[in-house]
């Protein structure tokens, strides 16, 4: 028995994710686009005459978004100029591949496109970025950096907006995301559909409430070609645990998605909490809530072989930092230079490939930690510096040797070589 | 060899080779260990919880002395450590307020006879007797015809409870009808989802409906800070964001006349199962109708089982959502004009244009954009319910909360749920959007919507 289409009552092939409906490719194809136009309309997004930038990465979501865009520009004539903005982060395998992609979508909708990479904006690509700080908190710096890379690759065109393909499932795990880690600032500001105004770039989320599935099955239908592969650094994101609770949620109910949105656009937060100042970075003048933006303190960070100077505490690892070097200049001249040097080639990096806490500190009277670093999340104080940890720098040389401990090192070095262990 | 430093077996090491000690008195061997690894001794970890307790009600100062409260008990872990603390400060002279328990009986949702029923309530009456509180007997059914007594008009409505005074005088609150009612409905609602949903929120409707028949203006319930936290996530899943600041707040006061308390929403759950331990208090483990329920067709177990997952891993994890939700915030109660009539929170649907809600509808208008299909669909429903149907189930649904919406999502007759929410349902105030809706077209207004003076 054939199954008729719910809105127009022709022979129906696809089961809408979002809502379970029973339609044909044209009604669902219609009833996609002009949600979305609906979403352009309430949240006001655009304006009649204005430069618009469509952050393209070659996925689904920039894929769907620039054929989506050039359709309702052209149906509701938004009077809208679009230029497709793409950045490199330079990983291989990946992002190379996505980009073909991004030329394709050029090509196809005739839009002029424009690439920024890493490379060329702070002189660090995301594969040297992960061989420097690993696998765990590589997300952070990508996150961090891409977004400043759109932002100054839109002002170089001039533009006056930024869309982006984020779509229901990103907001929803954002928001789940931001509750377990207690981001009270982000969670205010992540389900605006529009966020940026005061100040920086203003970017869109016109995809606000689709569903993933949706573009997918859009994309599918349409025969749009994207790439379609999971950045190879991201396994262990923590979003990952977000995203599984969230498909796991779509499962038992598919509302599930746009009932997180809801919630999150619910929360009101208490007048006396603390909320972050928007000011400008003393170093490049971009936003920041702090002195300096993260983006610089992260580059710091890279260039002087601190990598997790961006991550974590940043006062705690600036004091460290600070005193070592202080104590660098002491030592410039003592003897002790090569048996420094001896230690730190007695590094270790355990057997799940993590190296050592990083300089978080002390493990208090255990004298060293001895273990990978997202377990070792103690806050108490050094009792003394040797007992402080520090992170391995795969740059090695360059003055900033510091050692990995296990438990069975710190034994052994702490009686006899105190001064050998680069105190922080 | 390296061992991971939070399992037990490195504590047990630990403990034994006297490297991990009681982290206050540094003297006694720990025998717990609660958030990553503070070891505590019996004596030092029975004063952390209880001081944990007796500043969260005094800290707040939500209770004052020589109040009467009502306290909830259902029979596990968590409320039979309340009881337990409760009856300590009693003992002590330090609880300055009077105290009376209630226990709801849910036992008409599981198929067991009346004489298991009648067993397991006995066991309640004698935990609650033996802790020296009095004991007012209410089952989950009662909800279903409950009437708000009305000030100064003798209630002529059923009695939600009973007071149980001597052991011999316990009979089950049984009330067939009630409960094949309420099992009726449930059966009504098509996800489980929804049913627990439900139940969970009539069961708060149930304690507020004692404690408004009794006169008490205190509710305390036993959260833990695990269960708060599983709340939390719950609730954000299920579109009741704006309701977690009022799960999860020390003292809840939404309602208006009650206020609900929450005495022990800093202990996790590994805590109150640790004094349980260290001090012998007995929970009664009674069959529920969640039992059968999993992870794969209810929200609220898999968000318990995401949760503790994650704690394993992350231990900050319970304490950050919690954390998180003491930041969060609501509007002025009182510039909030309407409750929702199933859960009695303040409505959340009053939102603007650029919203996941109008996005909802915009999605269900779309589908009967044609006209060609409109009537189909239209002479489909017009099978199932009558035009009186549909109007009621549009009155409810304006009525109710954007989460309550949900739970009765696909319930076609609306008549079958509890009859004070159906009355709410009907006999609402039309808000101003509405009234402005069924006029516009007669308003020669700017566009604020004000009227010009004719």
């Amino acid at each position: 028995m054939a199954k008729r289409c719910r809105v127009c009552n022709g022979a129906a092939q696809i089961k809408r994710p979002k809502t379970g409906d029973i339609m044909c490719k044209e009604c669902f194809y219609y009833a996609f686009e002009e949600e979305i136009h609906h979403t352009v309309l309430a949240g006001k997004l655009f304006t009649a005459g204005e430069t618009v930038a469509i952050g393209a990465s070659g996925g689904k979501d920039s894929t769907v978004l620039a054929h989506v865009m050039t359709v309702l520009n052209e149906r509701h004539n938004y009077g809208l100029n679009l230029i497709l903005l793409s950045v490199d982060e330079g990983i291989t395998g990946y992002r190379d591949d996505s980009l073909e992609t991004v030329k394709i979508n050029q090509q196809e909708y005739g839009l002029p496109l424009k690439i920024v990479s890493y490379q060329e904006l702070y002189g660090w690509t995301m594969d040297s970025i992960v061989q420097q700080i690993g696998l765990k908190n590589n997300c952070t710096y990508c996150g961090v950096f891409r977004r400043q890379a759109l932002d100054r690759g839109a002002m170089l065109l001039k533009v006056d907006k930024i869309v982006t393909g984020h779509n229901a499932d990103d907001i929803a795990e954002t928001v789940i995301m931001n509750v377990l880690r207690g981001d009270i600032a982000r969670l205010r500001r992540c389900t605006a559909v529009t966020t940026g105004t005061d100040g920086a770039l203003p970017r869109c989320k016109p995809f606000k409430y689709t569903y993933e599935k949706d573009i997918v099955m859009y994309a599918f239908h349409k025969n749009l070609t994207y790439f379609s592969t999971e950045c190879i650094y991201s396994p262990n994101a923590y979003r990952g645990f977000a995203r599984a609770y969230i498909k796991d949620l779509e499962r038992i109910q598919p509302s599930a998605i746009i009932d997180i949105i809801h919630s999150g656009e619910s929360l009101c937060v208490k007048k006396d909490v603390r909320m972050p100042v928007q000011s400008t970075c003393s170093r490049c003048g971009y936003i920041s809530s702090n002195e300096l933006c993260k983006a610089c303190v992260m580059l710091e960070g890279l260039n002087k072989g601190r990598p997790r100077l961006g991550i974590g505490k940043t006062h705690k690892e600036r004091r460290l930092f600070n005193e070592e070097l202080a104590r660098q200049a002491a030592e410039a001249a003592a003897t002790n230079c090569d048996e420094t040097t001896t230690t730190t080639t007695t590094t270790t990096t355990f057997t799940n490939g993590k190296v050592c806490c990083g300089g978080k500190g002390a493990c208090g009277s255990m004298g060293g930690s001895g273990q990978a670093p997202e377990m070792c999340g103690s806050n108490l104080q050094s009792k003394s510096e040797s007992d402080c940890v520090g992170s391995v720098s795969p740059s090695g040389g360059g003055g900033v040797a510091e050692c990995a401990n296990s438990l069975k090192k710190v034994r052994i070095g702490v009686p006899t070589a105190k001064p050998n262990l680069l105190e922080f | 060899m390296v061992l991971p430093y939070r399992t037990e077996v490195f504590r047990f090491y630990a403990i034994l080779t006297g490297k991990l000690q009681c982290v206050k008195c540094r003297r006694d061997v720990p025998v717990v260990v609660t958030r990553v690894n503070d070891a505590f001794c019996q004596d030092c970890f029975l004063v952390y919880a209880v001081h944990k307790f007796r500043s969260a009600i005094g800290k707040s100062k939500v209770i004052v002395p020589k109040e009467h409260v009502l306290v909830a008990y259902s029979g596990g872990p968590a409320s039979s450590a309340l009881l337990h603390f409760l009856q300590e400060g009693k003992k002590e002279g330090k609880l300055r307020f009077t105290v009376t328990v209630v226990h709801i009986d849910e036992l008409a949702l599981v198929s067991v006879s009346d004489k298991e029923r009648q067993e397991k309530v006995q066991e309640v009456v004698e935990i609650v007797q033996q802790r020296g509180f009095p004991l007012l007997l209410t089952s989950l059914e009662c909800a279903m015809d409950m009437v708000k007594p009305e000030a100064g008009e003798s209630s002529q409505a059923p009695e939600m409870c009973k007071e149980v005074t001597s052991e011999k005088e316990v009979d089950a609150l049984a009330n067939p009808d009630k409960g094949d009612k309420l099992k009726k409905l449930l059966d009504s609602l098509p996800s489980i989802s929804a049913k627990e949903e439900f139940i969970r929120v009539l069961r708060n409707q149930v304690l507020l409906g004692v404690a408004r028949e009794r006169g008490f203006t205190k509710v305390v319930v036993g959260d833990t800070a695990t269960a708060l936290s599983v709340r939390i996530m719950t609730d954000m899943a299920k579109g009741k964001g704006s309701q977690v600041s009022f799960d999860t707040t020390i003292g809840d006061k939404r309602y208006g006349d009650v206020m609900v308390v929450r005495p022990i929403r800093d202990l996790n759950m590994k805590e109150v199962e640790a004094y349980n331990r260290l001090q012998n208090v007995e929970s009664i483990s009674i069959p529920h109708i969640a039992d059968q329920w999993h992870k794969s067709n209810s929200i609220e177990q898999l968000t318990a089982h995401f949760i503790h997952g994650l704690q394993e891993n992350f231990p900050s994890t319970v304490p950050n959502i919690v954390r998180t939700s003491d930041k969060l915030g609501h509007q002025d109660i009182e510039s909030l004009p309407e409750k929702c009539s199933l859960c009695e929170s303040p409505l959340d649907t009053d939102v603007g244009e650029a919203s996941a809600l109008r996005a909802v509808e915009v999605c269900e208008r779309l589908l009967q954009k044609d006209g060609a299909s409109r009537s189909q669909s239209q002479a489909a429903q017009s099978s199932d319910c009558t035009q009186h149907d549909r109007v009621a189930a549009d009155n409810m649904k304006a009525s109710l909360c954007y989460g309550c919406r949900l739970t009765v999502k696909g319930l076609r007759d609306v008549s079958l749920l509890p009859t004070h929410v159906v009355q709410k349902s009907q006999s609402r105030c039309l808000s101003r959007d509405e009234m402005r809706a069924q006029i516009s077209e007669f308003l020669l207004d700017d566009e604020n919507g004000d009227t010009p003076n004719s």
